[in-house]
């Protein structure tokens, strides 16, 4: 078995969500590495939408550090602003919308706004708020998510929607107009996630290796429901890993 | 994750306050101010926290075409948008590349009273217009124009230099303790003359070799070719009207028709 850190299965793990040929709206952080890393490897043909408004047939030349880094932009296919890639989600054009978070709960709202009770300012701690992640888990046709993984961070009601998940549950979505289909994965530090198609919560579908599905519900503050399939998520090979070290070979995002 | 230490301690002290909006919110109220229209229809912030707190920005209408109910954000326009920009010209044309963001080109636009720049570099008005395509701001919007080299500095400017995150995280170093954030403010803010003098600081400071980590690599100019030649319409002085038989036939049998009535 190759030898891999966390950070590098969750890599792998979220890349083999992607298909060839979709287009893929990414902000910075991991998910950029992600991308790379299904470029190089089984979607080559994958059209990568950047929040900062590049439209790239190829990986970037370097890895991004901010939405409007110039490494993003240099050979890209189209070097617009944030309008235009944008614009492409409200047009309902983006298949997967990829993003990050700091809580997640059941229903897979996200919150990156802040934690503590919003209504007593100086109780309130503030995180960095939406970004375009907001915008892509409204409109993108499916939302892929990562963030890391414990009691205070998988919490049965989030402290501020930020990012739409399903909302109250089923239904809620469509009946507010939202043109995207909402959360389909969630890859945290300790195993992936889907969502039940007709009560719209989420449930564990794999637990990665030297997790247990008993150490993952009591990293999650709701009762967490469990896929009668669940499987231990297959390890990355010592080739992929690799190939991913390749990417990012100061360890900038990967550590 | 973790929003700037000194603006957290702002909002949580209330000397600042906070309106949350996701990023194509904020983009789209920037474009409704280019557009001059008070405010634009969008799809995102609808169903949120964010939509329950701002009012300021966000409310739901009907769309008075189809009654659908729709999520709209309020027009913005500032009075004074300063921007940075690679070359400017002495009339005020600016010129920006690779990089373009909303608030500089739109929002600069929008702008009520006009646009201050700075720049890496002036150039002769005629070379900018011989490539109009890349101009952001025209010089009637235009307040002042600063020629201020290093001047997104600690940010990037396109084709001049990278995005400095070991400066970055040397200020939020300082930024994160209360106590502290007076001494960098004192150093690098209000003991500088002038983005000159930031930028001699820098270099005894970190040394040359700091500024030159930030070098960018070259070599990515336009392999497009590209004329903008002009077509000039004195060349039909003295040309007569294109016909054929048809045409002349149909023409004299209408002449003729009207002729007769």
């Amino acid at each position: 078995m190759a030898d891999y850190k966390l950070t590098e299965l969750m890599t792998i793990r979220c890349a083999k969500e992607i298909k060839d040929g979709e287009v893929v709206f990414v902000g910075v952080g991991l998910p950029i590495v992600v991308v790379a890393y299904a470029f190089a490897t089984h979607a080559p043909n994958m059209i990568m939408f950047t929040e900062g408004g590049a439209i790239r047939a190829t990986p970037p030349i370097a890895l991004g550090i901010t939405v409007d880094d110039p490494a993003l932009f240099t050979n890209a296919d189209a070097a617009f602003g944030m309008l235009a890639t944008m614009a492409a989600l409200q047009r309902g054009e983006v298949d997967v919308a990829f993003i990050g978070g700091a809580q997640i709960d059941k229903y897979g709202n996200i919150n990156s706004s802040g934690v503590g009770n919003w209504t007593q300012k100086e109780s309130w701690t503030y995180f960095a708020g939406s970004g375009g992640a907001n915008d892509m888990a409204t409109s993108g046709k499916r939302v892929l998510a990562i963030l890391p993984q414990d009691k205070k961070k998988f919490v049965d009601k989030v402290d501020y929607i930020t990012t739409p998940g399903y909302l109250e549950g089923p239904g809620t979505r469509e009946r507010l107009g939202m043109i995207g289909g909402g959360p389909t994965c969630v890859v945290s530090t300790m195993g992936v996630y889907r969502f039940n198609d007709v009560t719209k919560e989420v449930y564990l579908a794999e637990f990665f290796p030297g997790q247990s599905i008993e150490k993952i519900k009591a990293n999650c503050a709701w009762d967490l429901q469990v896929s009668p399939n669940v499987v231990e998520t297959t390890p990355p090979t010592a080739d992929e890993v690799k190939v991913l070290r390749g990417i990012d070979p100061t360890g900038f995002y990967l550590g | 994750m973790k929003a700037p230490y000194a603006i957290r301690r702002a909002f949580n002290q209330g000397n600042l306050k906070r309106y949350d909006i996701s990023n194509f919110g904020a983009t789209s109220a920037i474009i409704a101010g280019f557009l001059g229209v008070p405010f634009i229809p969008i799809r995102g912030n609808i169903g949120t926290s964010m939509f329950q707190n701002n009012k300021m920005d966000l409310r739901l209408m009907g769309d008075p075409f189809t009654g659908e109910k729709i999520t709209v954000v309020r027009a913005w326009r500032a009075d004074v948008v300063v921007i940075h920009a690679q070359k400017a010209d002495r009339l005020g044309n600016v010129v920006s590349y690779g990089t373009r963001g909303v608030a500089d080109e739109f929002g600069s636009m929008g702008s009520k009273r006009g646009v201050i720049v700075t720049c890496e570099e002036i150039v002769e008005p005629e070379v900018i217009r011989s490539d109009p395509d890349r101009v952001i701001v025209p010089y009637f919007k235009t307040l002042a124009v600063v020629h201020c080299p290093w001047g997104a500095h600690p940010s990037a400017c396109r084709g001049y230099y990278g995005l400095d995150i070991r400066f970055s995280q040397y200020q939020g170093r300082y930024e994160r303790h209360a106590e502290l954030l007076p001494h960098f403010l004192d150093e690098w803010v209000y003991g500088c003359a002038d983005h000159a003098a930031y930028i001699e600081k820098y270099k005894s400071k970190f040394d040359q070799a700091g500024l030159d980590r930030l070098k960018p690599v070259l070599g990515f100019k336009p392999k497009l070719d590209v004329d903008y030649g002009y077509h000039d319409p004195a060349v039909w002085k003295g040309v007569p009207m294109y016909t054929d038989d048809r045409l002349k036939a149909y023409e004299e049998a209408l002449a003729a028709k009207k002729r007769g009535k």
